[in-house]
């Protein structure tokens, strides 16, 4: 096993990045402490006694009246975070007696993903009024009382797949009877996603990009170019020539928007009775910027479906042109092929980060719960690979 | 390579020592026997999955060396003289391949990452120093060497699935040894 000079960063180095790759606050925060605690333990999850133990002192601090707290549970999905269920009988504001499900995603040590709990928890609260998202509750984002960076929303019904009828595909085919119930609606909260507009809420934990200017993509781009040097095992020239490529041609934003950077099958559930979605999920990587860099990922090959007829679906749902057709008319934004382009080497080249990069360094360092599952994402970085250099092609 | 294969064995094992083993039944004793088993053969290929060229390196010098000796004395019958020339034809394959000075896996692997990375600095330095030309001329240069290596890289994971279309991609001895036959 390679094992680096990176597992035991020096103060030095990590302030030498933090220079050079100057990025959003909390971006910088939650990097950084990831790379301060590195050379520390091994990540080992906390029980589920001490779990349940903190997590009564922590909504005993926010809940007047008595509560109790059963059936704590764990959720299989995901790769990147804790997942707990758990039913709390309370008494609400009003006196009532009342019983309700939550959901508790802890961060562990590192994960494919670092990022920040308020992030999430902000935007999650904010887009709630225009897009099915679980609501939000509580946040510990520093992990001062819960043992690990947390958030705590309601648990939704549904489920991310349609039930097995010979209709899933690796590529969570929806089938025609699911496609059709899911994709107006997909694509119409993709589009509210878009154009949603969050300066009347709380987003202190981002740092909004100026319009007109490209100034917050190079921020992106250094945010991502950071995790690359601290993550990486050993160098890949084609990621370098994409990084050097998205800084010579990063285009102004022309419209700040939410950004949900895995806004695709899989991330969201829905009823199978009725197809109705319940939830938008995993809302971790979220960050205001250009919209088009969702549409970008979401019109990636790697999520696309070929139907009955032999046609490829965006994200298995619609035609590319048809797709953005919609998007346009429900956003009320244009689409231009051009940043569309670039968010396509965008996406593609963060995306690869967190395969080629984050995923092995983690294992080293045990970092996470999840380390068999990241390591068989590995086995996906050529797939995306090709796909960049793809993107690429032509452009260099 | 990423990731490398100690560091997949060792998260097999961590898995199966922190989530599979806690997670079974008390009472599932052939289960529960049959895992601590997998964790015991993960453990020796650790140990053994980068030393096997090596190892076999070595049991060719060996046998070659006991196979000379033995050639040398054998005369006599028939049998004896056909096991001979059987035996020095062999020999005569396995003579080549024991004067190459061959690196060990770690020393291979640890020089590759060296130039993978003196190409990472070239790029750098050209993106801040280069003429035009000779940064062109290097993205090119990038970008027909990553083609090559990404096939490779596909074909040596086409066996993980998420390949919709494996079976079109070539063998990994396809691309590792192009101008051999197929095994």
């Amino acid at each position: 096993m390679i094992l680096d000079e990176k597992q035991r960063p020096s103060p030095a180095w990590i302030e030498s990045l933090r220079r050079r790759y100057p990025t959003e606050r909390t971006v910088d925060e939650t990097l950084t402490a990831k790379m301060r605690s590195r050379a520390g333990p091994r990540h080992r999850p906390q029980s589920i006694d001490s779990v349940i133990a903190r997590l009564n002192r922590f909504l005993g601090r926010r809940l007047s009246g008595t509560f109790s707290i059963t059936a704590f549970r764990g959720l299989a999905g995901g790769s990147s975070k804790e997942q707990y269920a758990f039913d709390l009988d309370w008494t609400d504001n009003a006196g009532a007696a009342r019983r309700d499900t939550y959901v508790l995603r802890m961060a562990p040590a590192e994960s494919i993903v670092a990022t920040h709990a308020l992030r999430e928890f902000q935007a999650m609260n904010a887009v709630r009024a225009v897009i099915p998202v679980p609501a939000v509750h509580w946040c510990d984002p520093e992990g001062v009382e819960l043992g690990q960076p947390a958030l705590i929303a309601s648990f939704c019904e549904g489920v991310t797949r349609p039930p097995r009828e010979g209709a899933y595909t690796p590529r969570q085919g929806f089938g025609p009877k699911y496609r059709a119930l899911l994709a107006p609606q997909f694509v119409r909260y993709l589009a509210e996603l878009a154009k949603f507009d969050w300066r009347s809420s709380d987003v202190s934990a981002f740092d909004p990009p100026a319009v007109d200017s490209n100034e917050g993509v190079i921020k992106a781009i250094n945010w991502w170019e950071r995790v690359w040097e601290e993550d990486c095992v050993e160098r890949y020239p084609l990621m370098t020539l994409a990084a050097q490529w998205l800084r010579d041609n990063a285009p102004p934003i022309d419209h700040v928007s939410f950004v949900h950077r895995d806004f695709r099958g899989g991330n969201f559930l829905f009823r199978p009775a009725d197809g109705k979605i319940t939830a938008i999920l995993d809302w971790e990587l979220v960050q205001l910027g250009d919209r088009h860099e969702d549409l970008a990922y979401l019109l990636s090959p790697l999520f696309s479906e070929i139907d009955e007829n032999g046609i490829e679906l965006i994200g298995g749902f619609y035609p590319r042109d048809e797709f953005i057709r919609l998007y346009e008319a429900l956003s009320g934004l244009p689409v231009d092929p051009v940043r569309l382009a670039y968010y396509d080497v965008f996406s593609l080249w963060r995306g690869t980060i967190n395969v080629l990069a984050t995923a092995p360094r983690i294992m080293m360092g045990e970092k996470t719960h999840q380390d068999i599952r990241v390591g068989w994402m590995i086995s996906a970085t050529p797939l995306t690979l090709s796909a960049l250099h793809g993107a690429l092609k032509g452009r260099i | 390579m990423v990731p490398d294969f100690a560091l997949r064995i060792h998260a097999m094992i961590r898995s199966l020592r922190e989530v599979v083993l806690p997670a079974l039944p008390n009472d599932e004793m052939l289960a529960i026997d049959q895992a601590n088993i997998l964790v015991g053969y993960l453990g020796i290929m650790a140990e053994q999955h980068d030393r096997v060229f090596e190892y076999l390196l070595v049991e060719l010098s060996e046998y070659a060396e006991l196979l000379s000796a033995m050639v040398e004395d054998g005369h006599g019958a028939p049998s004896i003289e056909e096991a001979v020339a059987k035996a020095r034809a062999a020999l005569g394959i396995a003579a080549p391949i024991l004067q190459i000075s061959i690196p060990r896996q770690g020393e291979l692997g640890a020089l590759v990452r060296s130039l993978k990375e003196s190409v990472d600095e070239l790029l750098h330095a050209a993106q801040l120093d280069g003429t035009s030309a000779y940064r062109q001329a290097s993205a090119q240069r990038v970008m027909q060497q990553a083609e090559r290596q990404i096939l490779r890289e596909r074909a040596w994971f086409r066996a993980s699935g998420f390949e919709l279309e494996a079976g079109q991609l070539p063998s990994i001895d396809d691309v590792l040894l192009p101008n051999r036959g197929k095994s």
